[in-house]
């Protein structure tokens, strides 16, 4: 499994980003630095969610706009900077598709889908492919959320666990547990 | 909720593209533009927060304090202790010259039996037989001024275990499937008994089933799916509901368990 390297930094990069907190949260002017370094992390989170890139691009605008105007209240927990906007665009997507602007997607590459299938020791045939799909459909939102972590974007568990505010072996026995639900839908 | 779009192979938007469309000056103004929520705002905090202190404040000052003579003075005392503890209410007369016990107050009261059959919890009137006090008795009368101290007549009322627990396994822990199972049930303490629950368990692949239970323990149809589908699975035990020997209902803690083998 790939290691995000923008998200997984040294400690030195970790101080740094924390001088820029310290600085955006005397001037918002000095938040730049952080929105150039996360802008497309929390853009591609964002638009792998949903089909609409410039409603996705809005999301992103508004995640910003969001964490600058609240930058007072953040805490830094040892973790990087990027899992508290995560939060805030989880939870902004969410509002968008309350609001309806937006349609719940999962973007997948078949490749992901070939080595699903491979794993539940099943042929690679289109009609498998098109009943995984449909499995993932199937599935209830929070499982869906750590397969599409986990598994098609690859985030290691401490990733997730501090995106879904949980610990790493929690992350570790949901995925997991994510897994044998979906395989359990697809071999029914 | 609206059926999920999966996309295949979707072309990605590459990286160029994306810092094109960074601006970050667009999200600063946004920034600015802003304005806080009233709740925020000062003018809302001055009167409301004058308005808050108003209030507290007449609150405290004009709390009625009883004042009783001292001569023929008669207090009634109304026991909070004994009430707590759903005992029959009593109250005392203390006359200064003689000190009198009231005759003995006839009690009756509701009490709700719990049952585990999923049926209409019948109500009964029970009638109590009148408690046994001493006769009317002559003091030698010291002349002390009576001082209504509510806080130093009556005692704190003892507080009950208020967290329920299956053979004291809490809230949060994890529980073997046989104590799960248990005779005894969902408890929580002398006073409260449990008579109602629903439950919420996984069933085969995917989904969730609720089972609303009345009584304390938790059927063996359930037992049966819990162990079935959900060793290392998380349970929820939700609405649950207590009766005290009055009949008032208390709406108790829920409780979660991870079931062990």
């Amino acid at each position: 499994m790939t290691v995000n390297p923008v998200y997984h930094q040294t400690n030195d990069k970790l101080q740094e980003e924390l001088s820029w907190i310290t600085s955006a949260k005397k001037d918002p002017e000095r938040f730049g630095p952080l929105y150039k370094k996360y802008h497309e992390q929390i853009f591609r989170y964002i638009h792998q969610r949903m089909d609409d890139q410039e409603l996705a691009f809005d999301v992103t605008s508004q995640v910003f706009i969001k964490a600058m105007s609240n930058i007072h209240k953040y805490e830094y927990r040892g973790v990087p900077f990027s899992s508290w906007l995560y939060r805030i665009a989880k939870s902004e997507l969410y509002q968008a598709f309350r609001d309806r602007k937006a349609r719940r997607t999962v973007n997948v590459e078949s490749m992901h889908l070939f080595e699903m299938i491979e794993d539940f020791e099943e042929d690679d045939s289109s009609e498998n492919k098109k009943r995984l799909i449909t499995c993932l459909a199937d599935l209830n939102e929070r499982d869906l959320q750590l397969i599409e972590l986990r598994y098609f974007e690859r985030r290691s568990y401490r990733e997730i666990g501090e995106i879904l505010e949980i610990t790493e072996n929690n992350a570790k026995v949901r995925a997991f547990r994510a897994l044998e639900r979906l395989k359990k839908l697809f071999m029914k | 909720m609206e059926k999920i779009k999966t996309i295949v192979d979707r072309e990605p938007v590459s990286s160029d593209y994306i810092e094109a469309k960074q601006d970050f000056g667009h999200v600063l103004s946004q920034v600015k533009n802003l304005k806080p929520p009233v709740w925020k705002t000062a003018w809302f905090y001055g009167p409301v927060g004058i308005a808050v202190v108003a209030v507290i404040v007449s609150i405290t000052t004009l709390d009625p304090i009883i004042e009783i003579p001292t001569e023929n003075a008669s207090i009634t005392i109304h026991d909070e202790l004994i009430e707590h503890l759903n005992q029959p209410e009593s109250s005392t007369t203390v006359q200064v010259g003689s000190i009198q016990e009231s005759s003995p107050p006839q009690v009756s009261y509701t009490a709700t039996p719990i049952e585990e059959s999923p049926a209409v919890l019948p109500q009964q009137e029970i009638e109590v037989e009148p408690i046994e006090t001493q006769p009317t008795r002559e003091v030698e009368v010291v002349n002390v001024p009576i001082q209504t101290n509510r806080n130093a007549s009556v005692p704190a009322p003892v507080r009950k275990n208020r967290y329920p627990h299956i053979e004291y396994i809490f809230n949060g822990e994890d529980i073997p499937f046989e104590t799960l199972s248990s005779e005894n049930g969902i408890q929580l303490n002398d006073e409260i008994k449990i008579v109602a629950f629903d439950i919420h368990y996984n069933v085969e692949a995917n989904s969730t089933e609720t089972a609303s239970v009345v009584g304390n323990k938790i059927p063996k149809r359930v037992l049966d799916k819990i162990k079935r589908y959900n060793i290392g699975y998380m349970i929820f035990i939700t609405d649950v509901k207590g009766v005290d020997a009055n009949g008032k209902v208390y709406s108790i803690d829920n409780i979660n368990y991870i079931v062990m083998n």
